[in-house]
């Protein structure tokens, strides 16, 4: 496995292991560890904080799984197959970026209060977006 | 095995070589293919769809009072004759109490409180500042022309932050413009004709033991943080 596909997989298992804790929060009703502020149980309790009746934190769970399956999965491919696992890469990326941007703009501006976990999942999913672009912009 | 100098400079020169055909090299960057087109514009498809289905999951319930068979008197919900009273205390900038008000709660209304079996009583124990003492204080004038309720839940449903203008007393009488109040509304929160009565609620609560919101008396019995539904009709058994 290449050195940026490592990292990718480094930055899925980070997202992935936050997802994971806002997922459990969001089953357990407990607040979120928040540092001072009150911002995470006002996401966490927000209207948004389900699509469609699934927690958008278990969403986010199977994003990074799905990230980090394709990842391993197209290091052992070759040829066309791998190109088509390279575009998959990037296409779930972008759908992921363009979601994650519309979470936070509900978070700035429409429920008010910015939480850290879920930032730091969306730059998680920024730079996962970035780094499948390079691999892209490399031919 | 090669150190990562010498893999470089294999690199570089193979650089200058020709690529093999069939080979992606050959064929041009991936990011130039109709397939790269496709799968850009299936993406931000898929990522604005996510979206408008988040948009559609998100519009706004109708409100408490508009369930037919519903007898609202000022704070109370329900039958007075009821064999289990629910007493919720709770404050208009507490998100767990907006998330009990949306959804224990509205079921209970839709189902036991309508039926007769459950009375439902609403406190203020306004504690987060003086955004939920203004917010009380609006919903008890709403109850002045018996929309106490609508007004209850058209705060929940505002509910933004603390203490950060979400409840001004312009952005109240903005409230009770779209909910329909007749204007005396904005004399009653002027006047602040209920200051005391929110005060008073709160120093009630204190003496009850009320330290966090939201907290519950089912028939006297209570029961601290936001039940589930199931949880809820569990107490409401047992209080019988």
């Amino acid at each position: 496995m290449r050195r940026a596909d490592r990292l990718a997989l480094g930055v899925a298992g980070a997202g992935g292991l936050v997802s994971l804790y806002l997922t459990w929060l969001h089953y357990s009703g407990t607040l979120a560890l928040c540092l001072g502020s009150n911002a995470c149980e006002t996401v966490q309790s927000s209207r948004y904080a389900e699509l469609g009746g699934i927690p958008v934190a278990l969403l986010g769970l199977a994003f990074f799984a799905l990230a980090a399956g394709l990842l391993v999965r197209r290091g052992r491919l070759r040829g066309e197959q791998r190109e088509g696992a390279r575009l998959a890469f990037f296409g779930l990326t972008l759908t992921g970026v363009v979601f994650a941007g519309y979470l936070t703009y509900l978070e700035l501006f429409v429920i008010g209060a910015l939480c850290p976990w879920c930032v730091s999942v969306a730059l998680c999913v920024v730079a996962l977006f970035a780094l499948a672009l390079r691999d892209l912009a490399r031919g | 095995m090669s150190t990562r100098r010498e893999r470089r400079s294999r690199a570089r020169a193979s650089r200058g070589a020709q690529p093999a055909p069939g080979t992606r090299a050959a064929k041009g960057p991936l990011y130039r293919t109709p397939m790269f087109l496709g799968v850009t514009v299936l993406a931000v498809a898929l990522g604005l769809g996510l979206i408008v289905l988040g948009r559609a999951d998100t519009t706004p319930a109708p409100l408490s009072s508009s369930v037919p068979g519903l007898r609202a008197v000022g704070n109370t919900l329900g039958a007075e004759a009821a064999p289990v009273t629910v007493e919720v205390w709770s404050d208009y900038q507490c998100p767990y109490c907006r998330q009990f008000a949306e959804g224990a709660q509205r079921e209970l209304i839709r189902n036991e409180v309508v039926q007769g079996s459950v009375r439902l009583v609403h406190r203020d124990f306004a504690f987060l500042g003086a955004e939920s003492e203004l917010a009380a204080q609006a919903a008890d004038c709403a109850g002045e022309q018996d929309r106490y309720f609508d007004y209850h839940d058209k705060l929940f449903a505002e509910q933004k932050g603390e203490n950060r203008g979400t409840f001004s007393k312009d952005a109240l009488k903005r409230f009770a413009t779209q909910l329909g109040l007749a204007p005396s509304f904005n004399a009653c929160l002027d006047g602040g004709r209920h200051v005391a009565d929110v005060k008073a609620d709160r120093a009630a609560g204190d003496q009850k033991g009320v330290v966090s919101t939201p907290t519950l008396f089912v028939n006297g019995k209570k029961s601290v943080g936001a039940p589930s539904i199931t949880e809820l009709r569990r107490l409401i058994n047992a209080a019988r």
